[in-house]
C-alpha cells in the first residue's frame, strides 16, 4: 500500500499549513482541568481501557483492508448521504462535532437518519449566549438529555423558546449513554478508536476549533487523519485530512453507543 | 495421539465432495449396489479425524453452533489416527487437499455442516451435510436396540412471537476483534442488510442489555429481544430472525457469507 486516496478537494493541514480562517470556531478548553493522567471527562466517559489498544505495527494493514472493504466511516457517510453539519456563525463547534458523533452512531446502529441541533445542546447550557465551550460540557447534556432533531429546533437558533416541555421531552430519544475519552495528544489511542469504527469529537488548541474525527488513513507512510468539519460543505463534503504534529487532539471523546429509538 | 507431518504437495479434482466419504472396493469387476455408492459419513466422534478437503478455500459454518469446532489448515498433511468412515484402527493417511478442515466434536447432538466456496455467487455451490456428533468416548458396540439415544437434540433456533419478515441484529461488544469490526462496518455488509432484509440493527450489548434502554426502539425489536436474550452466549453474535424463528451465530469477519446461507 502507498498512501491512502484523498481527494483534490481534501483540505491537508499539516505542520506547514496556515491555520483555516474561513468559519466559525468555538473550542474553549479553559474549564478542561485533567487529573494526572491527562483525563478530565470524570463520571461522564470511561476511560481508554488497555483492550482497545491496536499495536501500531497493524495499523497500515487495517487501514488498507477497511478502504477495501469500505469500511471506513467516510464510506458510509458517502454512501448515506449524510451532509455535513454547519454551525454557521455560531461559537458552538463544541457541541457540532459531538452531536455529529451522535448522528453517526445511529447511522451505524441502522436507526432513522435524523438531523439534530447542535444548538439544542449548546445554547441552553451557555444561557443562550454565543459563546465557546469544550466537549464535557455537550457529551453531558447529551448523556443526561439529549438533543433535539433540527425539525424542532433549528441547528443554529439561540432561541429560548424553543426550549420547552415538548422538546425537552423529544431529546430523551437521542441520547448518547456511553462514551469513551482518550488522552490529551495520544496517538495510539486515537486511532485505535478510529480502527475499531468510533467516530471522535476532538479539540485542536492550535485551531481554536472541535472537529469529528472519522477515519484513520495511510498517508506519505505514515498515519493520518481524515476528519470532518462543521463548515458545511467545506473541503470535500466536509472532510478535511490533519497529519503530524497537528492531528494530536488536546481533547478527544467518542460515543460508543447511542440511545436506541 | 495423533501426528501431523507436512507431506507432498497431491492434488484433488476440483468438483469433487470436500466430506470424507465411506470407502468402496477399488477391483470389483461388479457393478456396486446403490447401497454401496460412496457417500458422506454421517457421524463426528471424539478421538476420530472428520476432515473436509479441497482444493480452493472454503467457508465452513455449522448450525447450531457449539457442538462442533473447526480448524483450517493447509495442505497437504499426513495424518496419523482413527478416520472416520475407517475400520476403527489407527491408520496413516495423506490427506491432499489444499485446504483441510478438521471438525472436531465438542458436544453431542446433530449438527449441519455447511460448505461454502469462498467467492461463492450461486447458492448451487453450497453444500450441507447432516451429521451426529458424538462427543463422549468412543462408544463400544451395540447390539441392535431399537431405544433412542439420551441425547437431547439441540434446538435449532429460538421461537418468538411472528416478526413478520428476515431481519438481522448485530450484537457488538467490547471483545470484537478488529477483523469482525471491519467487516461489519464494511459496506458490502451494510449493502447486504439494507437490500436482503426487512430491517436490521446493530447494537452495542452493554446498551442494550441496560434496563430501559429499548423502550423507546420499535416493538418488533424488543419482542426479538425479550426473546433472544436468555439464550445468547457470551461475545459478539449474529441474531437472524425468520419470522418466528430466530437463530443465534457468533459474529465473525465472514457475516455476509453466514447471511447468504441463512437467507
Amino acid at each position: 500500500m502507498t498512501s491512502s486516496r484523498v481527494s483534490r478537494y481534501e483540505h491537508i493541514l499539516d505542520d506547514e499549513t496556515a491555520t483555516p480562517v474561513d468559519g466559525w470556531v468555538g473550542l474553549d478548553l479553559s474549564e478542561r482541568l485533567p487529573d494526572g493522567e491527562g483525563y478530565a471527562y470524570g463520571q461522564f466517559a470511561g476511560r481508554f481501557w488497555e483492550d482497545l489498544y491496536i499495536p501500531e505495527t497493524e495499523w497500515q494493514g487495517m487501514i488498507e483492508e477497511r478502504e477495501q472493504k469500505q469500511g471506513q466511516l467516510s464510506d458510509r457517510i458517502r454512501h448515506k448521504q449524510l451532509a455535513p453539519l454547519n454551525q454557521g456563525n455560531t461559537n458552538y463547534c463544541w457541541a457540532n462535532a459531538p452531536v455529529h458523533c451522535l448522528e453517526l452512531v445511529r447511522m451505524k446502529q441502522n436507526q432513522p437518519l435524523v438531523r439534530l441541533s447542535p444548538a439544542s445542546v449548546a445554547a441552553p447550557i451557555k444561557h443562550f449566549a454565543n459563546r465557546g465551550g469544550w466537549g464535557r460540557d455537550a457529551i453531558r447534556w447529551l448523556a443526561e438529555r439529549g438533543a433535539v432533531p433540527v425539525g424542532s429546533w433549528p441547528a443554529n437558533s439561540r432561541e429560548q423558546k424553543y426550549y420547552n416541555d415538548s422538546n425537552r421531552e423529544l431529546a430523551k430519544n437521542y441520547m448518547v449513554r456511553e462514551w469513551v475519552e482518550c488522552q490529551p495528544r495520544n496517538l495510539s489511542q486515537m486511532v485505535s478508536l478510529l480502527l475499531r469504527g468510533v467516530p471522535l469529537a476532538a479539540g485542536y488548541n492550535w485551531w481554536g476549533h472541535e472537529v469529528t474525527l472519522t477515519d484513520a488513513i495511510w498517508l506519505d507512510g505514515e498515519v493520518a487523519i481524515r476528519f470532518r468539519n462543521s463548515w458545511g460543505n467545506w473541503g470535500d463534503y466536509g472532510f478535511g485530512i490533519v497529519r503530524g504534529s497537528k492531528m494530536l487532539a488536546d481533547d478527544l471523546v467518542g460515543p460508543y453507543s447511542g440511545s436506541m429509538t | 495421539m495423533l501426528t501431523l507431518l507436512l507431506a507432498l504437495n497431491l492434488l484433488l479434482d476440483e468438483g469433487n465432495s470436500p466430506f470424507p466419504m465411506t470407502a468402496v472396493p477399488q477391483a470389483d469387476p461388479q457393478p456396486a449396489p446403490v447401497a454401496d455408492e460412496p457417500h458422506p459419513i454421517g457421524t463426528v466422534q471424539r478421538e476420530e479425524f472428520y476432515i473436509l478437503q479441497s482444493e480452493a478455500p472454503l467457508l465452513v459454518v455449522a448450525s447450531p453452533p457449539g457442538l462442533v469446532e473447526i480448524t483450517h489448515e493447509q495442505g497437504p498433511l499426513m495424518a496419523r489416527g482413527r478416520f472416520a468412515g475407517g475400520d476403527g484402527k489407527t491408520e496413516t493417511r495423506m490427506l491432499l487437499g489444499n485446504h483441510l478442515y478438521f471438525i472436531d466434536a465438542v458436544k453431542s447432538g446433530t449438527v449441519e455442516l455447511i460448505v461454502i466456496p469462498v467467492g461463492a455467487t450461486e447458492a448451487e455451490q453450497i453444500q450441507r451435510q447432516l451429521v451426529e456428533v458424538q462427543a463422549g468416548p468412543r462408544p463400544p458396540p451395540q447390539p441392535d436396540t431399537d431405544t433412542d439415544t439420551d441425547t437431547e437434540p439441540e434446538p435449532d433456533g429460538i421461537p418468538v412471537d411472528d416478526t413478520g419478515g428476515f431481519r438481522v441484529l448485530l450484537l457488538l461488544d467490547e471483545t470484537a476483534d478488529p477483523d469482525t469490526l471491519t467487516a461489519v462496518d464494511s459496506l458490502q455488509t451494510v449493502k447486504w442488510l439494507d437490500d436482503n432484509t426487512d430491517d436490521w440493527r446493530r447494537w452495542d450489548r452493554s446498551t442494550a442489555e441496560t434496563d430501559g434502554e429499548l423502550d423507546k426502539e420499535e416493538p418488533v425489536w424488543r419482542r426479538i429481544w425479550q426473546a433472544a436474550r436468555p439464550a445468547l452466549p457470551e461475545g459478539p453474535q449474529l441474531l437472524i430472525i425468520q419470522g418466528q424463528t430466530i437463530t443465534v451465530r457468533p459474529l465473525t469477519s465472514q457475516v455476509v457469507q453466514e447471511l447468504e446461507v441463512s437467507r
